[in-house]
């Protein structure tokens, strides 16, 4: 019993050394505390983000002999599809109604992932905040990328991307910003692929509904204490692209 | 060399791991415990394979199971170049 108990601290001092190497001291040193808050005090709460930007190119992820059993959909909120997607309908009616577009991608009718664009202001309302894109002709706010689980390690995310990327290409937007996990190593390097560049890095201390964000972008330092209270971040895009 | 380490160095290459690939062998893990492989690193993977070998590799053979370990990602290279 010491042993395998011994056995167990081992093996999760040896994967938490190797988290913290990847994710650097400081933000891996974080991971490890928010790790132990969420699992012995999930009131209090510990978050860190960074907001990126990805540039719009001509370059596409998929090869053109892939993927061609999967449909990507420019969808509406009266879509049919629309009651399969695996998100609350007040939600969904809510992204709509701020201006929001929807990309499903499916295969024989099944929604196998969705990605989301904005050139609206978009409000998060998981460590709240909400982003408002500077510039709308040239940068758009990308969010809930989502992949069904059996998918993920298919084409459905590429052929997602390239035609999100076509879309925006083609209306001149240069950048498409998003926020990402800063503890999410495979959405960091994913990201990395696309060619991000960090903006900005956000930080929350929560206790209850009380968020405190502590960011390197105005307004630096808010508290928040309920949906009604929200920081706003002005996104501006790099230059250039 | 073997086909297990010639997918190996075209793994180690496309992704870039660098040494870490020296501790790999036919158990290691790929899903999951590379962090470098992920949905896009596989379309480049796939590509590299069939570049590598000559062989055509479909989308509906791109599951879990072929890329779950470095021997099952071997076996399923072995059984193409044997089809």
């Amino acid at each position: 019993m010491v042993r395998l108990n011994r056995g167990f601290a081992m093996h999760s001092f040896g994967r938490l050394k190797s988290v913290i190497a990847d994710l650097g001291w400081i933000t891996g040193t974080m991971f490890a505390f928010a790790e132990v808050l969420r699992r012995f005090c999930p009131f209090f709460s510990i978050a860190k983000y960074y907001v990126v930007a990805q540039p719009i190119t001509e370059q596409r992820l998929l090869p053109a002999n892939r993927g061609k059993d999967i449909e990507v959909l420019q969808i509406d909120h009266d879509h049919p599809l629309i009651s399969q997607l695996p998100r609350p309908r007040d939600e969904i009616v809510r992204r709509f109604s701020g201006g929001a577009r929807c990309f499903l991608a499916t295969r024989r009718d099944r929604i196998i992932g969705h990605l989301w664009i904005t050139r609206s202001p978009y409000r998060e309302m998981v460590h709240r905040c909400e982003f408002a894109p500077q510039s709308p002709d040239r940068t758009a706010w990308d969010f809930d990328m989502w992949i069904a689980p059996d998918e993920r390690l298919g084409l459905a995310f590429a052929k997602l991307w390239d035609q999100c990327n076509s879309y925006l290409r083609e209306r001149g937007v240069a950048w498409t910003c998003s926020r990402v996990s800063a503890f999410n190593l495979a959405s960091l390097k994913a990201h990395g692929r696309l060619g991000m560049r960090v903006m900005h890095t956000m930080i929350y201390l929560g206790a209850g509904s009380i968020e405190l964000l502590i960011a390197d972008v105005a307004p630096f330092c808010s508290l928040s204490f309920s949906p009604r209270t929200v920081p706003v971040i002005e996104v501006t895009a790099p230059a250039g692209n | 060399m073997s086909t297990a380490s010639d997918v190996k160095k075209v793994l180690a290459d496309v992704l870039q791991v660098g040494f870490r690939a020296e501790k790999w062998d036919s158990s290691t893990s790929l899903l999951g415990s590379i962090p470098e492989l992920d949905s896009m690193a596989v379309v480049g993977v796939i590509g590299a394979l069939e570049e590598h070998f000559g062989i055509s590799v479909a989308d509906d053979e791109i599951t879990a199971e072929t890329f779950s370990t470095l021997g099952s990602l071997t076996a399923f290279i072995e059984q193409k170049l044997h089809s």
